[in-house]
């Protein structure tokens, strides 16, 4: 019992922790394939977050709403966060509906995300803010739908299920639409249509600065810390049996760096896509990609 | 408007021949070209002609005060007749008291701008038009024209008060500061949606009176040059360049052949730092940023190579009228055909994965169009005409420094939109390193600058130069010691009425994409009016003292 309270508040600590960390890393392996130096070190974008919170808030007309949807994007993300396992089954991701609370809450954060984009009246951010939706409309319907693909498949709506699961064609195609979606639902390029710095002049972050800013961009990479968890559970949760639970937390804090290093470098082979081709590229992508998984599963693959 | 295009064939002698009907005062000068003098009441008539049925584009207007000379406000439209290498010049003429010309904007659309900054510039009142302020900002005041004789150059004027607000309603403002523009401009974009529907330019932020400056008594015909490189932080060697050649032109002075080399040589490697810079925006732009960083990565050598043969890594200060200042030797010569071949090398491998980006290749494909004609009706210049169909090149068609003694493809697609503008600048490139390695090749032995230097009073010069965004043209009238007048025009100003084109109907997010692919250069931050709204006051400061201020 007490092992698993210390190891819930640790993998929890270190969750709060490690996002910007990884960020950092991804930053030196950018400014590598760049052919540039990059930030000094590692420690960069916490740094960054720490000049941002040094600043002086600067309240708009639209400040205290802005104020209390940061803080509520926040306190949601740190709440979520409590329900993700780390490889090992912590005492929330036990729960007997874990996973289906984990799915409402992380798709709450993307309407959260969009709420706080509304709340200045900029013509950037509205433009921000409408182009975040319409890709969402097809991107979260996706991701909703692929993680009720995920819970019939695994015949539960408990993150303990996946431990007795065993791999298959549908299950890697299972992963492989939600890894996609993750990729598109942490706005990396293609899809950072929404803050689009050289267009709309960061777009849905425009009105943000100071420790407001700081906040919001401290939870937007804990979030993203969280959707690629995700995909690290579904990859080695199946396989990791009875193993050490220490082994298992770093077995998935390495798949977890692994994947966002992945993600960070297939980021720098696109360029940006438009409002107009992104939605209809990606529907008819997750279109074919559910064709394909019920297929396979009727074929029993 | 119909066009007959049998009559733009005419040869040069069919030409005056068909303009003497218009006017007897027709003389052609070696400096400039055909210049007809016509009464301002005949000058709609003759410019539709020339326009219409000569088939010539609008390439520049100087409007002088000739008041010391002939008590009068004079105009030279200029003309270009690319197949003929030649340009046709309307000089026409207006009294100094409530000086007065028909507008012809609506004949000649480009001329719009001309219009309205010799209307604020020198006071001239074009008729059948709507006039407003253009270029001097709204604080300057009324009824005082910089341009003419009469004002001094240093003169700080009385400011007068505005409390203007800035416009309100659905639109999306795009400048004066935006990070995907280099300088400050201003555009507003009437959006439906993610729709442009409309499209208005506010530009001039920053005039900087430079015309008038070399004017001054502080100028001699030796130091405009490096005036005129400062117009461009990053292509002025090509204002250098034509500034000179309109004098050389004007004072027909034996520029040795050597120094013609050396110009060429460096107006090319200032085109392919250019082109490199530009495309590495674009990259940054369409949200590519490897592409962005390894495009300037191989421009950095491009960058030594210009310190190695001039000294500078920009603003060379190599050129004067007579020749050039720095001589290349064989070391120098040998370092550059090794740098040009890494140089060609790495872009070929670059551009090969730039141009098979998916995201890339469609979002350029078919957005901010321009088709050939409007692009021929707007007289656009350098790698947007070229993208639109029109094989126009002034190194080509109006032959100039070693340009004759070389060989070179002018690189034209048809398509008009943002990807054709891109590959336009990509084939130049290859083809600028080409031209570089012929000249290096060729480079004749001999002295670097003329040995006499006389210019004559009371003439006038064209000069031009092909830059990397397009023709530049300066026209000079000599003084006494000094340019009487210096008339500048950029590429720029000849490229932005298109964007109106190029951005209707385009998605809004394309729209940085496409007004950065006429490769704007605005004004820079020489010298700038700050105003303080509160007290009226206004202050002259140079940037490095404003920055202070601010810390």
């Amino acid at each position: 019992m007490w092992l698993d309270i210390s190891l819930t508040i640790i993998v929890f600590l270190v969750m709060l922790i490690l996002p910007p960390l990884l960020d950092g890393i991804e930053r030196k392996i950018r400014a590598k394939i760049h052919s540039r130096v990059g930030p000094p070190s590692i420690m960069q974008t916490w740094y960054d977050i720490r000049k941002l919170f040094a600043k002086e808030l600067v309240v708009t007309d639209t400040g205290y709403t802005m104020i209390f949807i940061a803080i509520l994007l926040f306190t949601a993300t740190v709440l979520t966060l409590f329900m993700l396992p780390t490889g090992y089954l912590t005492i929330f991701s036990r729960d007997s509906i874990s996973l289906l609370f984990f799915s409402i809450l992380i798709l709450m954060l993307q309407l959260i995300w969009i709420i706080l984009s509304v709340a200045p009246s900029n013509p950037f951010s509205t433009i921000g803010v409408y182009r975040e939706a319409l890709l969402g409309m097809v991107n979260e319907l996706f991701f909703t739908l692929g993680l009720f693909t995920l819970m019939v498949y695994i015949n539960g709506l408990s993150f303990t299920h996946l431990t007795s699961i065993n791999y298959s064609i549908t299950y890697v195609l299972i992963i492989i639409l939600l890894a996609s979606c993750v990729y598109v639902s942490s706005g990396r390029i293609p899809f950072d249509i929404a803050e689009a710095e050289p267009e709309l002049a960061s777009g849905i972050l425009i009105e943000f600065s100071g420790p407001l800013l700081g906040v919001v961009l401290y939870s937007n990479l804990v979030k993203k810390a969280m959707l690629y968890g995700l995909v690290a559970n579904l990859i080695i949760i199946p396989v990791l049996g009875n193993l050490n639970v220490f082994l298992k937390v770093l077995l998935f804090f390495i798949s977890l760096s692994i994947i966002w290093i992945i993600y960070g470098v297939i980021s720098i082979l696109f360029a940006r896509s438009r409002i107009d081709l992104a939605p209809k590229t990606l529907f008819l992508f997750y279109l074919l990609m559910m064709i394909i998984i019920i297929i396979t599963w009727l074929l029993r693959v | 408007m119909v066009m007959n295009t049998s009559k733009s064939k005419l040869s040069r002698e069919e030409m005056i021949d068909a303009l003497k009907k218009f006017s007897e005062n027709i003389i052609f000068v070696e400096s400039a070209g055909l210049i007809i003098r016509v009464k301002k009441d005949r000058l709609r008539e003759v410019a539709r002609f020339v326009h219409d049925v000569l088939d010539a584009y609008f390439r520049t207007m100087m409007a002088v005060d000739e008041r010391p000379i002939n008590n009068t406000f004079a105009a030279y439209y200029v003309f270009g007749k690319d197949e003929l290498g030649l340009n046709i010049i309307i000089e026409t003429h207006t009294d100094p008291l409530g000086p007065e010309i028909p507008s012809i904007s609506d004949l000649v659309p480009t001329a719009d701008w001309y219009e309205l900054e010799a209307w604020d510039l020198l006071g001239i009142r074009f008729t059948g038009r709507k006039l407003y302020r253009f270029i001097l900002p709204d604080e300057w005041p009324e009824g005082l024209y910089p341009l003419r004789k009469d004002v001094d150059y240093n003169l700080r004027p009385v400011i007068r008060k505005t409390l203007k607000q800035p416009p309100i309603g659905p639109k999306v403002p795009v400048g004066p500061y935006h990070p995907a523009l280099h300088e400050p401009e201003y555009f507003e974009l009437f959006v439906e949606g993610e729709r442009v529907v409309d499209v208005r330019y506010n530009g001039f932020h920053i005039h900087r009176g430079i015309e008038k400056l070399a004017e001054s008594p502080r100028f001699t015909y030796q130091k405009v040059p490096f005036l005129a490189e400062r117009i461009c932080g990053i292509c002025g060697f090509v204002h250098s360049v034509s500034y000179t050649m309109s004098i050389e032109r004007v004072a027909k002075i034996d520029v040795p052949e050597r120094a013609e080399y050396i110009r060429s040589i460096i107006l090319e490697i200032e085109r392919i730092h250019s082109h490199l810079l530009w495309l590495g925006v674009a990259c940054h732009l369409l949200g590519y940023d490897a592409g962005f960083m390894h495009t300037w990565r191989i421009r950095e050598k491009v960058m030594v190579l210009a310190e190695l043969l001039t000294g500078s890594r920009k603003t060379y200060g190599i050129n004067l009228v007579g020749g050039v200042r720095k001589d290349i030797n064989k070391d120098k010569i040998q370092v550059a055909m090794n740098t040009l071949s890494s140089v060609k090398e790495e872009l070929s491998k670059l551009v090969e994965v730039i141009t098979h980006v998916p995201q890339i290749v469609k979002r350029a494909s078919g957005t901010g169009i321009l088709p050939k004609d409007d692009a021929r009706k707007l007289s656009v210049v350098g790698p947007v005409a070229r993208a639109s169909g029109l094989n126009r090149d002034v190194r080509k068609d109006y032959p100039y420094a070693a340009y004759p003694h070389v060989s070179f493809k002018v690189p034209v697609y048809s398509e008009g939109d943002n990807l054709a503008r891109i590959l336009v600048r990509i084939d130049e490139v290859f083809e600028s390193i080409n031209i570089i390695e012929q000249l290096l090749d060729k480079i004749p032995q001999g002295p670097i600058f003329a040995e006499k230097i006389e210019v004559p009073e009371g003439k006038i010069g064209v000069g031009n130069v092909e830059a990397p965004r397009g023709e530049v043209i300066h026209i000079t009238i000599t003084g006494k010691g000094r340019p009487y007048r210096w008339r500048v025009r950029a590429p720029t100003y000849q490229n932005i009425p298109a964007l109106k084109v190029m951005l209707k109907d385009a998605p809004l997010a394309d729209a940085p994409l496409t007004i950065a692919s006429i490769d704007p250069c605005f004004s820079c931050t020489d010298r700038i009016v700050v105003v303080d709204l509160k007290t009226g006051k206004a202050m002259k400061k140079n940037m490095e003292e404003i920055i202070r201020k601010k810390r």
